[in-house]
This record gives C-alpha cells, sequence and structure tokens, in this order.
C-alpha cells in the first residue's frame, strides 16, 4: 500500500515537472541520481561518463518537459533512459577511442561480495559461491538479477528496460534462479548443518 | 496452492518474499502454515531464505554533497545550452544553411579551376595570349607607326604587318609583306624578329628597310645602322644558321633560286620612299612601272614588252603618276592614254588603268 502512495506521489511530481516546477525536477534528481548512477556503473565503468549520461537524461527531460508523455513509473522510466543515452553516447564515442572498451550491446559488469548485504544466517561460502554464480551468468542475466532484486522493478518494466518480451522476461528469471539455487543447494545444506551444530553447542 | 516448476520462483513472488524477510518472527503454526500452502519442506524453506538474503543488495548512496554538485553541474550545463540554444536565432540557424550549401558548391568550383589551370593551359594561356594587330598600308599611301615596345615602322604603300598588341616569350615577332624601314629599340635580351617570305631576320637594335612583296619572288633588306642577322627555316646560308648583314649592304634573298646578292649600294636608294621620294637607279622600265604602279594605286599596262628591259635613273618628289610619266617620256619612246574608271556591278569604282605603247 505505501509503494502504491509513492507511485502516485511520483506521477503527481512527473506533472509538476511538465508545467515546469523546477523543484520538484531538482528533487527528482537527487532521488534518482544514486540509484541511476548504480545501475550505469555497471554497464559501462567510467563515473564521469555515467554522470555525464545521467545529467544529460534529465536536461533532455527538462528540455522537452511540455512534450513529455506520462508515465507508469518514473523509476523504470529514468532506467531505461539512462541505459538508451549510455548505449548511444557509448556508440558515438567508441571511434574515439583507441582500445575497444566492449561490444556495442552493454554488458553487465561483475559484481563484488561487498555489494551485497552481510546476513548472519549465510556463512561466507555460501555468498563465495553465489556470488561465483552469479558472476558466471549471461550479461543479460545479471542485468535482471539487478533491475529485479535492487531496482524492484516489475516483469513488465523489465521488459521495457531490456526491450523484450514479458515472458521471456519470466523465462529468463525461471533459468537464473534456477541455476542460482543449485549452485547455493548443496553448499546451503551444509552451512545450515553447521550453524544447527553451533547453535546445538551454544546450548 | 500448486507449484509449477523450481521453488526458487517462488522468489518472485512479492506475498512470498514478504515472508521469507519476516521469517524468524514468525511463530511455529504460521511457518507450518507455509510449508503446507506452498508444498515446501524445511530445507526447500532453508535454501529459498539463503538465495534471497543471498540477492540483497547492499543499497548503493551518493553522499548529499556529491549528488548536490552533479546536480549544480547538470543546472548549469542547462543553462549554457539554454544561452546556446537562444544564440541560436533564426539568422544563425539560415546563415549555417547556406553555409554548407557553399561548402558544398565550392568543391566543384574548385575543381573546375584546378582542371582549368593544368589541364587546359592553351584556354588558360589563349587568355594571356596577346592580340594580333594587322596594319596595312593602303596603296598610295605611307603609314608610320610605333610598335609596343616603341619601335618606329614605316609602312609603304600597299604592305601590312601584324604584330601582337604586346610583346611577349624570347622575341618580339613581327610578320610582314611588303616593304616596311623600322627603327628597333635595343632590347639584346627580346630581339625583334621579322620574318617576311621565307626568311626570318633577327634584330636587337638597328634601322634598317625589308622589301619583301609578295608579288615580287624576292626579299631585299637593306641595313642602314647596327647589326642583323638573316635566317630562314628552308636551309642554311654558306654553311650558317644565320647571315649576319652589315651596315650598307642591301641582301637580296631570291625565293625562286633560294640565292643570297650582297650589294653594297647607298642605303637611301632604298628607305627614301619613307621620307616620299621614289628614287630609280639602273631600274628597267617594267620595274619602274610596278612601283609606280603600287605607288599611285593605278593599274599600269605596257603593251609594247620591248620597252620593259630599258634602264633608267630617276628621282621624283612630289610629283603626280600624271606628271611623272611626262617626265619619263622626255628620255623614253612611249606614249600613255588613260581609261576612265569602269563602274562595277557593286557600284564601286575599279582601278583606273595607264595604257603605255610605244610612239
Amino acid at each position: 500500500m505505501i509503494q502504491l502512495y509513492e507511485d502516485k506521489d511520483e506521477i503527481a511530481i512527473w506533472q509538476k515537472i511538465k508545467a515546469g516546477d523546477k523543484q520538484c525536477f531538482n528533487q527528482l534528481f537527487r532521488k534518482y541520481y544514486s540509484e541511476l548512477y548504480y545501475y550505469g556503473i555497471k554497464i559501462f565503468i567510467d563515473p564521469d561518463f555515467v554522470k555525464e549520461c545521467i545529467q544529460e537524461v534529465f536536461i533532455r527531460i527538462w528540455e522537452t518537459r511540455e512534450r513529455l508523455s506520462d508515465v507508469e513509473n518514473v523509476k523504470a522510466y529514468l532506467i531505461v533512459s539512462v541505459r538508451r543515452m549510455i548505449l548511444v553516447k557509448k556508440g558515438k564515442a567508441k571511434h574515439k577511442q583507441i582500445v575497444e572498451v566492449g561490444p556495442l550491446e552493454n554488458s553487465i559488469s561483475f559484481f563484488d561480495i561487498n555489494e551485497f548485504e552481510k546476513h548472519e544466517e549465510i556463512s561466507d561460502e555460501v555468498r563465495q559461491a553465489l556470488l561465483e554464480a552469479i558472476n558466471s551468468l549471461t550479461t543479460r542475466q545479471r542485468e535482471l538479477i539487478m533491475l529485479f532484486f535492487y531496482h524492484e522493478l516489475s516483469y513488465l518494466e523489465i521488459s521495457q528496460v531490456m526491450d523484450i518480451s514479458i515472458q521471456a522476461v519470466r523465462n529468463l528469471m525461471c533459468r537464473t534462479l534456477i541455476h542460482l539455487r543449485k549452485s547455493i543447494g548443496a553448499k546451503s545444506l551444509k552451512s545450515m548443518n553447521n550453524l544447527f551444530l553451533l547453535l546445538f553447542f551454544r546450548l | 496452492m500448486k507449484r509449477s516448476g523450481d521453488i526458487s520462483i517462488l522468489l518472485t513472488d512479492t506475498k512470498f518474499r514478504k515472508i521469507l524477510s519476516g521469517w524468524s518472527d514468525l511463530s511455529k503454526e504460521e511457518k507450518a502454515n507455509v510449508y503446507r500452502e506452498y508444498e515446501l519442506t524445511t530445507s526447500d524453506v532453508n535454501i529459498l531464505r539463503q538465495l534471497w538474503l543471498g540477492l540483497d543488495f547492499r543499497r548503493f548512496e551518493y553522499s548529499e554533497a556529491i549528488v548536490e554538485d552533479s546536480l549544480n553541474e547538470m543546472i548549469w550545463k542547462l543553462a549554457e545550452r539554454k544561452a546556446s540554444l537562444t544564440e541560436k536565432s533564426p539568422l544563425r540557424k539560415l546563415y549555417e544553411h547556406f553555409a554548407r550549401i557553399a561548402a558544398i558548391l565550392i568543391i566543384p568550383i574548385v575543381l573546375y579551376s584546378v582542371y582549368v589551370q593544368f589541364f587546359r593551359m592553351d584556354y588558360a594561356m589563349s587568355e594571356a595570349m596577346p592580340q594580333l594587330v594587322k596594319v596595312s598600308s593602303q596603296p598610295g599611301t605611307i603609314s608610320s607607326f610605333v610598335l609596343p615596345d616603341g619601335s618606329h615602322v614605316w609602312l609603304n604603300s600597299g604592305s601590312s604587318i601584324s604584330y601582337p598588341n604586346h610583346f611577349y616569350g624570347h622575341t618580339r615577332t613581327v610578320s610582314l609583306t611588303g616593304e616596311a624601314y623600322f627603327d628597333v629599340v635595343k632590347n639584346k635580351k627580346m630581339p625583334m624578329v621579322v620574318s617576311a617570305g621565307d626568311v626570318k631576320l633577327k634584330i636587337y637594335g638597328t634601322i634598317f628597310n625589308v622589301n619583301a612583296f609578295s608579288s615580287e619572288p624576292f626579299v631585299k633588306i637593306t641595313l642602314v645602322r647596327g647589326s642583323i642577322s638573316l635566317y630562314s627555316s628552308l636551309g642554311k646560308f654558306n654553311g650558317q644558321d644565320e647571315f649576319f648583314i652589315e651596315p650598307g649592304q642591301t641582301v637580296t634573298f631570291n625565293e625562286d633560286s633560294k640565292n643570297l646578292l650582297v650589294q653594297n649600294k647607298d642605303p637611301f636608294f632604298y628607305t627614301a620612299w619613307k621620307d616620299g621620294l621614289l628614287i630609280f637607279k639602273n631600274n628597267s622600265f617594267s620595274m619602274v612601272l610596278k612601283r609606280l604602279s603600287r605607288k599611285f594605286n593605278v593599274d599600269i599596262e605596257l603593251e609594247d614588252k620591248c620597252l620593259s628591259a630599258i634602264p633608267l635613273d630617276a628621282t621624283f618628289k612630289d610629283e603626280n603618276v600624271n606628271e611623272i610619266l611626262r617626265l619619263l617620256s622626255f628620255s623614253i619612246p612611249f606614249k600613255y592614254h588613260y581609261q576612265s574608271p569602269r563602274k562595277l556591278p557593286d557600284g564601286t569604282f575599279a582601278k583606273s588603268k595607264i595604257f603605255i605603247e610605244k610612239k
């Protein structure tokens, strides 16, 4: 319910920006800058480049505010915009770089163990195994995991960001989760037993 | 609730995720309900919990200062962009549009000028090529004029000369038919070349007379002062490419025999015509009549050929043809009569004609 209220609030902010409210515009920037930066830096590891792309997205929003369409989810809209901006700018900048940075298709860089919260209930062993499993996924699978678990987008929104059908998102998610579950399956039981043993000894 | 596929898909279920996140706070009964509802074993839930917690991303949050910096930078960029947008007035846009067109048009212009410069040299040269000027002296008149280099030319009646309106290259080329008297300005770097019939004269600055009427098979050159050389495309003179003429000499090139005759006569005899004098010295009567005919623009017909070889000496000045013939008839036995000029079909009149017969 709270989520729903926030969405409504955001749509109101969006309408105000369309009407030319600069305060709301700045507020939107402040609210999503970090999250967009996190997404951007995963696509392209160049802090200044990502910063410029995000700024460019917001500049375009402000410049074309009168012609902006209504959006369901502002965050999803921003993520799509930043993703496109990075891909376009990367394509333009490609010829300037002596060394090929990578394919035009965005690639989600590997995750670090510190990017996840540390919970006492999971052992380092399981965390490490899970991290390795995530990093062994395809770049699209990693993006899917990030969009779903970090940015908390819906299937519909993810399908828009990744430019594939909802069913494709669903299938991809299914395959990805099975892969991840299997990677920690054996170890988790073991660590659980250890945990029980630990608890047992404490008792 | 029936579950299709792997248990891990439950992680995408919002309600189940809520259960997972609050799992440790649930009572035994509530947990049992979950097991039943989702058809899960204890280990299933354990794995799902581990997976769920393992995928719990740490929120990345920039400090407020960094976000503000970036925001200010963006606002600054926005203002700059706005300024540059307003700078681009319609006029500016129009200018840019035309600049683009001009830039495209410049290519064919450059290509064309390169083409003209390098491949159409002859075309470019013809622009710089001087115009050829032709000066003719009507029969019965003597013209005097100055060439572009300052040289003075007297053109005898019935003669013509062509020359460029400004001299270029290594020589000052002039071509002559008829008789002319030259007073050439000195220029050793750029000698004058007079082409008369088959011979050419190279002059570095001097005074001379050339007689080269196309009606007569010879070219007669009389050098008054300085030095000139004669050469011909027909061949060499005495084994030399050029034949040098000395002052006072009169050289006659016979176009039929291709021979050179060198005489040491008074040059005045050959150059007096420019002063209006008509001098005959040991000239045949036929030659005298020829010169009279040219000078006075009349046809003179000698009916009795036996008179033609008679040599005579005479000097005339300012006399008309009638007077000259009257004076000549004192020493040579001939009488003459005029034929009045005939009217031609086009309305003009033919030359008057004088008939000469033996007395």
